[in-house]
């Protein structure tokens, strides 16, 4: 079959592999139809995440149709249509069974690397590190899901795979991490990053009650899809002082909440983010968190400030007594996705939001090395990407 | 070049904080104790009876266990070693409190090389003792597993191995225990693996063999 592979910084490339096969009881493979391009992978893509291999098949946002099951699947057969979470989980485990899917215990045969590093480990993943767990990921012609009796939902009939695509990932990511806000009537939110994440984390907002979103970039194009979306498009280059800006907006108070959908890559101006750039290039620096520093420094009083961007290991001059001070709220995590697919696929199917609206380009998988170019570089205005294996190349 | 720092720093790490978080016994005298615990959601008895049988720990330690005798108080073990050659021990249960304690020691070490025709003998003594309990709700079994270590020489530089091992096998014991089946990769599609040739004991670290993989890849 054919599938994208890490081959180093900057380097992804299609290869002909061998198809996956059942390795355990509780597995499936799928056919799939549709795999998306995270945010998250420009991080494997730009060597940030640990222990990656050359050869390693990337991607956890995918869907396609059951093809094989092991012999205690149950719940799933040959034909149907499924989406499937990116974290992978037992289901059985203390954490599985309190609602904490990211955080299952059994789903990363590395566990002890990443106990080592983090003190203990969370879920394996699809396609994002032997760290945590180094599955094959799903932009792939085809993909073993492990323990598929818990994890792959069934795509409803009359409901295109595509519309139910992004339950996978983003959706519920941004949904958790405006749910993470504890949002009342009132509240404003300001959310860093109008990426495929953000845009969910805007819409997720306003479902869950906010009045006022407050959407931050510097891409005209994302800021314009956030504004189409409701939110008040910040565009950071264009102000002398961000923490001003956003005093001035929220009358003196800060926002309730601040949500980094940015992680681990900031990018901006000032001088955090040349003291990070400095840092990393001199690797006495993993991480480059200047949204999160920019976050914590502008929420009000008592507020939350919620983190689905990805960290990977050590971030400097954290603003912690800021934190302290005003009594914030961290909170931040994988996404426990299961928790989350069944509610949203209702509030799709309810036409409450159609999730296809983050989509600006569909391609071939053997486009992917192209695709995955013009979305880290922002170019031909990428949003989101959709590969679809079973296409042709152009 | 970013992953590999970041992987060789781990790996590091990993040894590190594995020998430093259980040092016990005195240093240079060759006596090393383990401590490991792990929190398995099961009940004690169906712990106790899946670390009882030999087919266990065959599946979660990668090794050849089989019981002697009828009363299955004695094991034979045997590892393979990636290069050739094998060792091999004995074990004997010397207390036994189903489904609370359970007490061993092994013996009789031996290790056969493929360049030489008679066994070495391995000087260490192995005692073991396990312990389970209920949680307050009886739903989870705390297990936990000390393994005191006498050789005549000082095992201070396999301790992070041995511990790194120890640590593994009880959350695959967990993993059977919970839900069934052990996690694993080994076996799955990957790209050409070039390169990928670690000095480390990177199997015992990462769950797959970039090798055996990198095999599988189509012409």
């Amino acid at each position: 079959m054919q599938a994208l592979c890490w081959y180093g910084k900057g380097d992804v490339r299609i290869e002909h592999v061998p198809d996956p096969r059942i390795l355990n009881p509780r597995d499936a493979i799928v056919r799939v139809t549709h795999a998306a391009i995270c945010g998250s992978d420009l991080h494997l893509l730009d060597g940030f995440i640990p222990a990656m291999a050359a050869g390693d098949i990337l991607g956890h946002e995918f869907a396609g149709e059951v093809v094989e099951v092991g012999s205690e699947v149950r719940a799933l057969r040959a034909g149907d249509r499924v989406v499937v979470p990116f974290a992978i989980a037992c289901g059985r485990c203390h954490y599985c069974r309190r609602g904490l899917w990211s955080l299952c215990d059994n789903s990363n045969p590395n566990a002890g690397l990443a106990a080592t590093l983090y003190g203990d480990s969370g879920a394996g993943l699809f396609g994002y590190s032997h760290l945590l767990g180094g599955y094959a990921g799903g932009q792939a012609e085809f993909v073993r899901v492990p323990y598929a009796d818990v994890g792959p939902m069934k795509i409803p009939e009359g409901l295109a795979t595509e519309s139910a695509l992004f339950l996978s990932d983003i959706f519920p990511t941004g949904y958790m991490a405006a749910e993470n806000c504890d949002l009342e009537p009132g509240d404003v939110v300001a959310i860093w990053g109008c990426g495929p994440v953000g845009q969910f984390a805007i819409r997720s907002a306003f479902m869950l009650g906010a009045s006022r979103v407050i959407a931050i970039d510097r891409f005209p194009a994302r800021l314009h899809l956030a504004a189409a979306g409701g939110a008040e498009p910040l565009n950071y280059a264009e102000v002398d002082d961000l923490q001003a800006e956003l005093k001035w907006r929220t009358a003196g108070r800060g926002p309730d909440a601040c949500i980094d959908a940015v992680g681990l890559e900031a990018h901006g101006w000032g001088l955090g983010a040349l003291y990070d750039q400095v840092k990393t290039k001199l690797m006495l620096e993993t991480d480059r968190p200047n949204v999160l520093r920019q976050a914590i420094q502008a929420c009000r009083k008592g507020g939350t400030v919620s983190v689905p961007g990805v960290y990977g290991g050590l971030l400097d001059s954290m603003p912690f007594g800021a934190a302290f001070s005003k009594g914030l709220t961290l909170r931040m995590g994988q996404t426990h996705v299961h928790r989350y697919m069944r509610p949203l696929l209702e509030r799709i199917q309810n036409g409450d939001i159609d999730p296809t609206f983050v989509i600006t380009h569909r391609l071939p998988l053997a486009e992917a090395p192209r695709a995955y170019r013009i979305f880290r570089d922002k170019q031909e205005e990428c949003i989101k990407v959709v590969l679809h294996p079973a296409a042709r190349a152009a | 070049m970013r992953t590999w720092v970041w992987a060789a720093l781990g790996t590091g790490a990993a040894a590190a904080a594995v020998a430093a978080s259980r040092r016990r016994g005195t240093p240079g005298s060759g006596r090393h104790i383990l401590h490991q615990a792990i929190t398995i959601a099961a009940r004690p008895q169906q712990v106790y009876q899946l670390w009882r049988d030999p087919a266990t720990h065959a599946r979660i330690r990668d090794l050849h266990v089989a019981a002697l005798g009828d009363d299955a108080r004695r094991w034979h073990w045997r590892r393979e070693l990636p290069r050739g050659g094998r060792i091999e021990w004995e074990s004997e249960i010397t207390d036994e409190q189903p489904p609370r304690r359970l007490e061993w020691t092994a013996h009789n070490g031996q290790h056969w090389s493929p360049a030489r025709a008679v066994a070495r003998s391995l000087a260490v003594l192995q005692r073991g003792v396990l312990t389970l309990r209920p949680t307050w709700d009886g739903s989870q079994t705390e297990l936990r597993l000390v393994v005191e270590l006498t050789a005549p020489q000082d095992l201070a530089w396999v301790r992070p191995w041995i511990a790194h091992s120890v640590a593994r096998a009880l959350r695959r014991l967990k993993q059977l225990a919970e839900t069934g089946e052990l996690a694993t990769t080994a076996g799955q599609p990957a790209g050409a693996r070039p390169g990928w040739r670690p000095k480390l004991p990177h199997h015992a670290l990462f769950n797959f063999n970039p090798q055996r993989e990198g095999a599988q890849r189509a012409s």
